[in-house]
């Protein structure tokens, strides 16, 4: 017997005998903690909970609404603490706690210690009865972060402690809905719920509530049945106290029921705040659980993404089964931290949550996360049975064919011959995820939400971090450039040593433009810069072989080099002009993110929900649609319109119905029910072949300036080759 | 504790039963596409370059005139230190300078001026033009990298070359159409070169430089000029330069990497479709036998992928492995077989079933010749394989019927084949019989996919799991009931399928080789057509069973015997008679309607059938009080306003507004006994391979 008698004396411990502790002992740990070091963190799994054997130890936690860490609980000698968990098996710590003074720590594994408990002492009572004291503590814990612990003394909680029962969901279910009876309060001790109404079968969000809020108290004084539906956007674990025995509590404590729901008042009235009044769809409000539980999430800024694909491309190209785990199809957000008004696209793309939902689908383990919060899938671990894929609500996870020496393999037992895919943040790449490195106007980033998104972290109560990165401002190089090309064109070849000498500073500055090409594939640096260095090559280019050639094209492989080249410049001219201008145009017609293949698709699937929206409405709907609606929609010069007049969709929207509402004049206004949702289909129509338009202007130069260069290029070694037979 | 319960309203929180399939997009293919055209590009632009020359050389702004060529003049000599000032002083160095100077005081004084030399008239590069004559008549033409060789018509003088100078290079001065201008009498109208050559040397005087003259001109200047004039006057100018030029050999490149662009993006859609198409006959036909999953629950890893699926909710995972739990539901479409990653789950084949159509593999009757059963009738169900037998069915009758066999004039009472049914797999029948140009006429009792409309609103029509190969244009991915609906009647509209609704078919007989279809409509008007074949699209749904209980006149309104949309309840006192899928769904979606009272009657003691999913929310709502489920009762009167219902306790009187019975309903299996189709195990092996079109041009 090594322990002292301090942790056998311990409440947990007491009825425990001699072979019972010799095994816990064997399993567990007596450590030592100088004063102020931790003894775990949160986010720690919580598999073990700990007896102080000597000194005093102090569990922390941030309360909801509060910024700093606050002391829950002193321990001293003889008491346990981290008993975490007792309450939920394979959970992790919420809580942190650190050593007081310098202290002996002995850390029992819960699992030994039930094992011991139930074959030891016997009586299956005793081990009900030890196994409750462990949770009421561990409850008593959570309680005291609650938000509304802060207006009530410690101490009094410790009488909710009975009544309180544990409610786990998963994603999507249901705490209470709308028109029920109104049992119980609840309280969040992890994950998210969302409040929610029904109208006409579309869910409206009101608020959020994480950990430590209160929900479902306000008809619990009137006894009213509940005006709003309550369901776990996650996996989430509520405390749930049955009304009598929380209105016994709060009779006693007057202005109790007032503080609770001021605390919730204040945090809705954060959300809103934060929400800009939650009018719009795509706000980040929209799926705020999303947001939440997304560590590293991938957003791309649609003011600066040119569409070009890159991102796409070098995911596929730096994976070895050449399946891109990036596809640029997704909902947008609304946020302030973007430059100007545009949002971002949240492509899908693994964003590593913090719960993933894909990782406690697998049947054989395959997902995994590592320390530093990444998610992962073992290859040879899966078994391709594609239920992380189902699992993960964001389709984050592809199945793709199974690779084994380059080859798609046999079906061989225990394998399908798919494996599932998804980002692993390319791993072992040097200088991070091949996408954000290849975006030639880093337009995209990994992110952590909470801290990149000012709204999220006011509608979580957390603090913002750091803001989204900016991208370099290609103007200098630009600017800069310009006057080096005008000197070049200064010095106008006469002579043939002049000829050679501006020959060859042209034929230089083509190669390294073409070179840009080569460098984009084989290095795949950080692109941005490269991108850059190339405007500003390409404007000196143009000096160069002004200065080498001048403005007539003769009848030769000189001229024809010529061509190519001034082909490439101004394809490349048009590009650059593009790429500034027009992400901004297309970025407020589109609704959400769109590949240029999907755009077919999706006007079949606008007339299909325009007939399905019109069958069974009013005659008067039906003639808006007639007469109005889709006219409009079908006009030859619409898009045109749309883009003259720079009206985003939901501007558009607003201007149509209130051109409908000239026309109408007040007349049939009872008959329009489903009015909005068919203005909002005719904009999205009419805006479809601006989208056409606008992406195929970013996109179809390129193919034009790569085949231009490569031409040129050809055609600059047969011209050197010729100019040097001639002397 | 809370009841809890799936909440279906979010679309976001609904699991997926389909895993998303890694696909490549555009953004992926473009570059590797861009590349590749770049390439091919940059190679027929050199093979325009290496095959087509043009005939410039590369130091120069056009090819070298011909003399020059001839005697090898270097570069240098004319573009060497020397010249700084330019090319221009040169040409004394050869040629000669005073003699060379113009007899015209105009040009004369602009040649002082330095405003005029030896290259304005006679470039070395670009548009230089002469005749050269050899011995014998012979000539050579010449002109800016182009010759033409010819012999004279009279005698020449050897050796002597004569510069001609474009009028086009006069007129940068001198107007060639104006009659004062002296050019004019230079040139003939429309001549492309002058014919003056007087400009540096009167012809009848003698050479005062002697032999270099003579060397380079000839000695018979006169003659030559003759010559030249007669030559210049007669023969077309030399086609200039042929060669790709410098347009050419760009369009050249660009123009094949268009084509590589477009050949790249052709490849991989015909790929994708041959991929995505579908395997012939393999589902068309129904199993001959039960089946049902065998589950070895040693290797069985519970990873639901079985589970999700099963269309029918067969299987489910308790303790970790996958069960079958309800084998009756299972439809023997082996789709949980295929998606078992380590093979645990195993179709085999049990009795064989006794209530299903005799058909062949080619769906045709093996007791009834010419008459073809497709759809749920079959045996195989699920919307998509009754689209797809549609499709194959007609096929089969195409290719059963060759081209004299066919009616000759179709018309109104006859036709090579009546279709009965207007379901999926009728409506794809009539279709493909449109497309092959077989002349039919579709019958079909109530109106077009009467059973698909009364599914409840906004329901998801079958999100297929796995990938069942779809023909015909019929199919929407994941979608709704309206929108199957919606695209199912434009297509009979756009198409104008020969689809007569409100026609029951109640009698068949055969005429010989010909079969008689009867059909009545709701006025009990008979009509009659002969037909070659006979396609039985009727599905299982039949007519809807009713209650075997006396109706009020005044309640028949309010008997209804199937739900389109429950918000028309809204507010309203409701019994569903029934527990099967449809009545479960129909009571759900009708308790979600504010105000609205739902009772559920069901004659048997407890939940014997249906899906999971609906049975838990039925219970759900039953423990709520939501609905009222009134377990072993049947309705044994229904009233104006009121339905007595017996049950072992006693009978109890309902007051209601509306009463719904969804208890199924009963297949014609007559009209298919007068078809001659009999019921039973197939008899024949099934055929898979694919039909061959009986008569070219089809």
């Amino acid at each position: 017997m090594t322990w002292p008698e301090s942790v056998w004396s311990a409440a947990p411990l007491r009825p425990l005998d001699a072979r019972a502790r010799a095994e816990i002992e064997a399993a567990g740990a007596l450590r030592s903690f100088a004063r102020g070091e931790r003894v775990f963190r949160a986010g720690q799994p919580a598999d073990a909970f700990f007896i102080v054997a000597e000194g005093r130890v102090g569990v922390r936690a941030v309360r909801r609404g509060e910024v700093e860490t606050t002391v829950l609980r002193e321990i001293a000698e003889g008491e346990s603490f981290g008993e975490e968990g007792s309450l939920r098996p394979g959970g992790t710590r919420h809580l942190e706690a650190s050593a007081l003074t310098e202290s002996r720590v002995a850390e029992i594994p819960l699992t030994v210690f039930r094992r011991a408990l139930a074959r030891g002492a016997g009586s299956a009572e005793l081990v009900l009865r030890q196994e409750r004291a462990l949770r009421r503590t561990a409850t008593r814990d959570v309680l005291r972060t609650l938000a509304f612990a802060r207006h009530v003394d410690a101490r009094e909680l410790d009488t909710l402690l009975d009544a309180i029962e544990h409610v786990d969901l998963a994603r999507g279910e249901l705490l209470f809905r709308e028109g029920e009876a109104a049992t119980h309060v609840y309280f969040v001790a992890d994950g998210m719920l969302q409040i929610q109404t029904e109208d006409d079968g579309k869910i409206r969000v009101r608020a959020y509530v994480v950990r430590g809020d209160a929900l479902g108290d306000e008809e619990l004084a009137t006894g009213a049945p509940r005006t709003v539906s309550a369901v776990a956007s996650g996996a989430a674990w509520v405390l749930a106290i049955p009304r009598a025995a929380f209105l016994a509590f709060a009779r006693s404590r007057p202005g109790l029921l007032d503080a609770v729901r001021r605390v919730a008042e204040e945090r809705e009235d954060a959300q809103h705040a934060a929400a800009g009044g939650m009018l719009t769809t795509r706000h980040v409000f929209k799926d705020l659980y999303r947001l939440q539980v997304a560590r590293s999430l991938l957003v791309i800024d649609e003011g600066s993404c040119v569409r070009c694909g890159h991102c796409a491309w070098s995911c596929a190209a730096s994976h070895d089964d050449g399946v891109s785990r990036l596809v640029r199809r997704g909902d947008k957000i609304l946020t302030r931290a973007t430059t100007g008004d545009d949002p971002l696209l949240v492509p899908s793309s693994c964003q590593h949550c913090d719960n993933p939902a894909c990782m406690p689908d697998c049947p054989t383990g395959a997902v995994g996360r590592d320390p530093r919060g990444e998610v992962f899938i073992r290859e040879d671990l899966c078994t391709g049975c594609g239920n992380c894929a189902k699992g993960c609500p964001w389709d984050n996870i592809q199945m793709a064919p199974r690779r084994a020496g380059g080859d798609v393999a046999e079906r061989a037992p225990g394998r399908t011959k798919d494996v599932a895919v998804k980002c692993d943040l390319c791993k072992g790449r040097s200088g991070g995820p091949a996408c954000v490195a290849s975006c030639p106007t880093g337009a995209i980033a990994r992110v952590n939400p909470a801290e990149a998104l000012p709204e999220v972290g006011a509608a979580l109560g957390v603090r913002p971090g750091s803001l989204l990165p900016r991208a370099s401002a290609a103007w200098p190089a630009v600017v800069g450039a310009v006057p080096v090309a005008i000197a070049l064109t200064l010095h106008r070849a006469t002579t043939r040593a002049s000829y050679v000498w501006s020959g060859g500073v042209a034929a230089a500055l083509l190669v390294a433009l073409a070179g840009y090409a080569v460098v984009k594939r084989a290095i795949r640096p950080r692109l941005r810069g490269w991108l850059i260095a190339h405007y500003a090559l390409g404007i000196a280019a143009v000096g160069a072989v002004i200065a080498h050639a001048g403005a007539h094209v003769p009848p030769n492989v000189a001229g024809a080099l010529q061509l190519a080249f001034w082909g490439a410049a101004a394809s490349g001219v048009f590009g650059a002009v593009v790429y500034r201008v027009l992400p901004t145009r297309l970025s407020r017609v589109e609704r959400k993110g769109a590949l240029p293949e999907d755009l077919p698709e999706r006007q079949r699937e606008l007339d299909e929900r325009t007939f399905v929206e019109l069958t069974g409405k009013s005659e008067v709907l039906k003639t808006v649609w007639a007469r109005i609606l889709r006219p409009y929609a079908h006009s030859p010069l619409g898009p045109a319109a749309l883009l003259a007049s720079g009206r985003s969709l939901g501007d558009e929207q607003r201007h149509l119905r209130a051109r409908i509402e000239r026309v109408l004049g007040g007349r049939g206004e009872s008959k329009l029910h489903g009015l909005d949702g068919l203005v909002r289909l005719a904009v999205e129509r009419r805006s479809l072949p601006l989208q056409r338009a606008l992406q195929a202007a970013l996109r179809a130069w390129t193919p034009l300036h790569i085949a231009l260069t490569a031409i040129a290029l050809v055609l600059l070694v047969v011209h050197a080759w010729l100019a040097t037979r001639y002397r | 504790m809370k009841p809890k319960g799936l909440v279906e309203l979010e679309p976001a929180a609904r699991r997926a039963r389909t895993a998303p399939r890694a696909a490549t997009t555009s953004d992926v293919t473009r570059v590797r596409d861009m590349g590749i055209a770049a390439g091919v590009g940059a190679l027929a632009a050199l093979a325009a370059v290496a095959f087509v020359p043009s005939r410039a050389s590369e130091a120069a702004p056009g090819p070298l005139a011909r003399p020059h060529v001839q005697a090898k003049i270097p570069c240098s000599a004319c573009h060497g230190e020397k010249q700084a000032k330019g090319p221009e002083g040169a040409c004394a160095g050869c040629h000669g300078g005073p003699a060379h100077a113009s007899l015209r005081p105009g040009h004369r004084a602009l040649a002082a001026r330095g405003e005029l030399g030896c290259t304005t008239c006679h470039p070395a590069h670009g548009d230089a033009r002469g005749v050269t004559f050899a011995a014998d008549g012979a000539y050579v033409l010449w002109a800016s990298g182009a010759e033409v060789r010819a012999t004279a018509s009279h005698a020449t003088p050897a050796g002597a070359t004569v510069p001609l100078v474009p009028t086009a290079i006069c007129a940068k001065c001198h107007d060639p159409a104006d009659p004062r201008d002296p050019l004019a009498a230079c040139t003939a109208p429309g001549a492309v070169v002058s014919t003056c050559f007087d400009e540096h040397q009167r012809a009848d005087e003698a050479t005062p430089a002697g032999n270099r003259c003579a060397g380079q001109h000839g000695p018979a200047r006169f003659v030559a000029w003759e010559a030249a004039r007669e030559i210049a006057e007669a023969a077309p100018t030399p086609a200039r330069a042929t060669g790709a030029g410098p347009w050419g050999i760009v369009g050249a490149g660009l123009g094949a990497s268009g084509l590589a662009l477009g050949g790249a993006s052709l490849v991989r859609r015909r790929k994708r479709r041959r991929t995505g198409a579908p395997d012939a006959d393999a589902k068309a036909v129904a199993a001959t036998r039960v089946r049902l999953p065998q589950i070895d629950e040693s290797t069985c890893i519970g990873c639901y992928a079985c589970v999700d699926a099963c269309p029918f909710d067969v299987i489910e995972i308790e303790r970790f492995v996958a069960k079958v739990v309800r084998p009756a539901d299972c439809c023997g479409v082996v789709l949980c077989e295929q998606v078992c990653p380590n093979g645990s789950l195993r179709i085999t084949e049990g009795a064989p079933i006794e209530t299903r159509p005799r058909l062949d593999g080619r769906l045709e009757s093996t007791d009834s010749p010419g008459v073809f059963v497709a759809g749920d009738l079959s045996g195989l169900p699920l919307i998509k394989n009754a689209i797809h037998q549609g499709r194959r069915v007609i096929d089969h009758v195409a290719a059963s019927l060759p081209n004299k066999e066919r009616v000759k004039a179709p018309s109104a009472t006859e036709v090579d084949v009546v279709i009965v049914g207007a379901g999926p797999a009728g409506i794809s029948a009539s279709l493909r019989a449109r497309e092959l140009g077989l002349s039919y006429v579709t019958l079909e009792q109530g109106t077009v996919a009467s059973s698909v409309k009364s599914f409840p609103r906004s329901k998801l029509v079958f999100d297929q799991p796995l990938e069942l190969p779809v023909e015909g244009e019929l199919w929407l991915k994941e979608s709704t009931k309206e929108e199957l609906l919606a695209q199912w009647t434009r297509i009979v509209r756009a198409r104008k399928l020969a689809i007569r609704e409100g026609r029951r078919v109640d009698e068949i007989t055969r005429d010989g080789g010909a079969l008689v279809v009867s059909s009545v409509d709701a006025a009990g008007g008979r009509e009659t057509v002969r037909a070659r074949r006979l396609v039985l699209a009727i599905g299982k749904r039949g007519t809807p069973k009713t209650l075997g209980c006396p109706i009020a006149p005044a309640a028949e309104g309010k008997v209804a015997y199937s739900l389109a949309d429950a918000r028309s309840f809204a507010g309203q006192r409701v019994l569903v008679v029934g527990l099967g899928d449809t009545a479960m769904e129909a009571a759900i979606a009708l308790a979600r309607q504010p105000g609205t009272r739902v009772t559920v009657s069901y004659r048997g003691a407890s939940f014997q059938r249906g899906k999971a999913r609906n049975v838990a929310e039925m219970k759900r709502l039953v423990q709520r009080g939501a609905i009222r489920l009134v377990l072993e009762s049947c309705a044994g009167r229904i009233g104006a306003d009121s339905v007595t219902l017996e049950t072992p306790r006693g009978a109890e009187e309902l007051r209601v507004d509306a009463v719904l019975v969804l208890i199924g309903g009963t297949p014609s299996w007559d009209l298919v006994r007068q078809a001659g189709v009999r019921m039973g195990a197939q008899v024949a092996e099934l055929s898979t391979e694919s039909p061959e079109p009986a008569a070219p041009g089809i």
